[in-house]
């Protein structure tokens, strides 16, 4: 056979060649043994693992559907946050699927939702950290107030404004789509749901707006002060402990709620009303002579209950299951149960007022800052205080909790990032010059504004990243959300809304 | 001297230190391990050498490999041979794992040996899963890795001559969905 090939023109031995080839070729994937393709999948990159899922059927099945590798490729890339995030991120894409009856039938197998996962934080990211030339347009808000809230929800741009005005904008156009007016004083509070708006203010009220017809459907009244915090408050599934042990599920509550808190020193619980719901307007709302302070909330039946017992204002509330954690500038922080109504725990060690609360279900904690300069990290089982963090010379106006992450800012120009289970402090962000007006972090970024810059860093290693607007009066608020980053801002007087889209073109 | 007897009935006579670059025949000679010894034994009584355990690693017996041919094995023993002496990896595999996921680089003699036709490397990667060689199989899995990086479905596809099985909908519907993966 050699002698014979050494003696064939190159045609023949090129049409062996190709002949020979496919019969020499082998397709591991598919023909070796699970755990040997495990390994070999190990070593590619997502863009390679992208690519080989286009190869064949089967080829997909083996790489879309596998939790461990893209479980594995979540974790050397520094993006498996750990706590309950991923299962729960999965658990949300199977029950939509299971609810959409997908995949349908006789098509394609669906990507394990870590596939999934990894693409969004990927993403999320890259797209951040390194574009440095983001889309972005800017507009004038608000004429020269200061905006007091600011969300970013179901594309919609929110702001709420000292001026009594809530206004509703389009991302993409900087339009203004709604006005939102009825409120009689600044407004301090907002939350929205879907296509409900829930807003309080210094008017003693709380409104349901609906945010597809801009229409003010509900006028809460009770409070007999400014409403100056507020939460929705959802159904979700919560362990409880049974009496003689064990654990049941179970879901609180049972509808969603609305909690307010008020310098009147109290707070309330309201059922949220629901699209279609009976409008209710308190006395007093609309005419001159009733006064809503006077309103029998009682008459409400969307009033659920009142919670006393701070002895001064409620500054910050947090919410979540059947837990309200609110922060009084009586000092203390207070915790209530949503069905009982009873204070399960007053929490006491702070020197001053508080300003912040943020809730950890997931570590069953709470953390609060307080214009004494501390943090305090306090045990919802116990009603201990875990850790106080020191560090802050001045008021810690402003707390946030990410997954890992638990951030503080304060009047002293810092931000500092902490560990939330150990009380550990991971780095200190110190480059503003002015107190800290408003943050938001996840566990990739911050965004902070303080005197005339928005800055953002990198909460891993605590470095900035770059600054986001520069030579500007002060910074009143900024939200992000996936691709979408707003700022409110005041230069030469006047209040601007910035819009940056950090996406991609294909989304 | 080891005598190893393969499928197609050859015999290589190696020496022990080569030979125990498998962890598997490294055992059976031990005899530490009960469950390699079982497993030898297994083998032996289908391979129909009634030899009783304990004459296992008795120069004059031989293991037989009944699922690796002669050409085959000839080609891990050369890899053995070349690597004799060398640490063997330790069974603290977290770190080395770790160290294993960044990289898919392959030492040049590593990389002249496993340049062979992909019928050889498959059977060099099951050898090496049997043999329980765990950095032979990693450069075999390596290569495998290597062979796929950088190229497009097209080319994979033609590369290990697998059929397209999509419809072109289906097609059009996996790029758009394995879009954010492209270096752009």
């Amino acid at each position: 056979l050699l002698t014979l090939m050494r003696h064939s023109p190159l045609p023949v031995l090129r049409n062996i060649h190709s002949v020979l080839t496919p019969t020499l070729a082998r397709d591991f994937l598919t023909l070796l043994p699970p755990e040997l393709t495990s390994i070999i999948l190990s070593y590619l990159p997502y863009s390679a693992l992208a690519r080989a899922s286009r190869v064949s059927k089967s080829w997909r099945a083996i790489i879309d559907s596998d939790p461990i590798l893209w479980q594995e490729l979540l974790k050397t890339t520094r993006i498996w946050f750990g706590g309950d995030t991923e299962r729960a991120f999965a658990d949300a894409v199977n029950a939509r699927r299971t609810y959409k009856g997908l995949p349908a039938p006789g098509c394609l197998p669906l990507p394990h939702p870590f596939k999934i996962l990894f693409k969004s934080r990927h993403l999320t990211r890259t797209r951040w950290m390194n574009n440095n030339n983001p889309r972005r347009i800017s507009f004038a808000a608000h004429g020269g107030a200061v905006v007091t809230c600011l969300l970013f929800s179901h594309n919609r741009i929110i702001s709420a404004s000292d001026d009594h005005s809530i206004h509703v904008y389009c991302p993409f156009t900087g339009n203004l789509l709604q006005s939102l007016d009825g409120h009689e004083g600044g407004v301090w509070a907002l939350a929205a749901t879907k296509n409900t708006l829930v807003s309080g203010s210094t008017d003693r009220t709380v409104r349901i707006w609906n945010l597809t017809n801009g229409k003010c459907t509900h006028i809460f009244g009770g409070h007999t002060s400014t409403v100056r915090c507020l939460a929705i408050v959802k159904p979700e599934w919560l362990d409880i402990d049974i009496e003689g042990g064990g654990i049941k599920r179970e879901r609180w509550p049972k509808r969603p709620m609305v909690v307010t808190g008020s310098r009147d020193h109290s707070l309330r619980v309201w059922k949220l009303p629901r699209q279609g719901d009976p409008e209710y307007m308190s006395a007093g709302a609309n005419d001159s002579e009733g006064d809503v302070g006077d309103e029998d909330a009682d008459e409400n039946p969307y009033h659920v209950r009142l919670l006393t017992g701070h002895e001064q204002a409620v500054r910050a509330l947090a919410a979540r299951g059947r837990t309200i954690v609110s922060g009084s500038y009586d000092c203390t922080v207070r915790v209530w149960d949503i069905i009982t109504g009873a204070c399960t725990w007053t929490l006491t060690g702070h020197t001053q007022k508080v300003y912040s609360v943020v809730l950890d279900p997931v570590r069953n904690q709470c953390c609060s800052g307080s214009m004494d300069g501390t943090v305090r990290i306090w045990n919802l089982k116990t009603g201990q205080a875990i850790h106080v963090l020191h560090g802050h010379t001045s008021l810690v106006g402003l707390l946030g909790l990410s997954p890992t992450h638990l951030v503080s800012a304060a009047a002293d120009s810092t931000l500092r990032v902490w560990d939330p289970s150990s009380g550990q402090l991971r780095h200190i962000l110190a480059a503003h010059t002015g107190a800290i007006t408003c943050f938001q972090h996840d566990e990739f970024k911050v965004l902070s504004g303080s005197d005339g810059t928005l800055k953002m860093w990198d909460i891993r290693d605590g470095t900035v990243v770059r600054d986001l607007l520069t030579g500007i009066t002060g910074v009143w608020q900024v939200v992000f959300d996936g691709r979408w980053c707003v700022a409110a801002s005041n230069r030469l007087d006047m209040t601007y809304l910035d819009v940056w889209d950090f996406g991609g073109d294909d989304d | 001297m080891v005598i190893l007897a393969t499928s197609d009935n050859e015999q290589f006579n190696v020496d022990k230190e080569v030979a125990e670059r498998s962890v598997l025949i490294k055992n059976m000679l031990e005899g530490e391990n009960p469950i390699a010894l079982a497993v030898a034994f297994v083998y032996m009584k289908l391979n129909g050498s009634f030899i009783r355990h304990e004459d296992v690693g008795e120069s004059d017996q031989s293991i037989p490999l009944p699922n690796i041919t002669s050409p085959v094995l000839k080609k891990v023993l050369e890899y053995c041979e070349h690597h004799r002496g060398e640490p063997l990896p330790s069974g603290d595999t977290d770190n080395a794992d770790d160290v294993r996921k960044r990289t898919t680089d392959i030492s040049e003699w590593d990389q002249k040996f496993i340049t062979v036709d992909q019928e050889m490397l498959f059977e060099i990667i099951l050898a090496a899963n049997y043999l329980d060689i765990k950095p032979l199989l990693d450069v075999g899995c390596k290569t495998v890795a290597n062979m796929i990086k950088g190229k497009t479905p097209e080319e994979i596809r033609k590369l290990f001559n697998i059929v397209n099985d999509f419809t072109p909908e289906e097609e059009a519907q996996i790029k758009k969905e394995n879009e954010w993966a492209e270096d752009r």
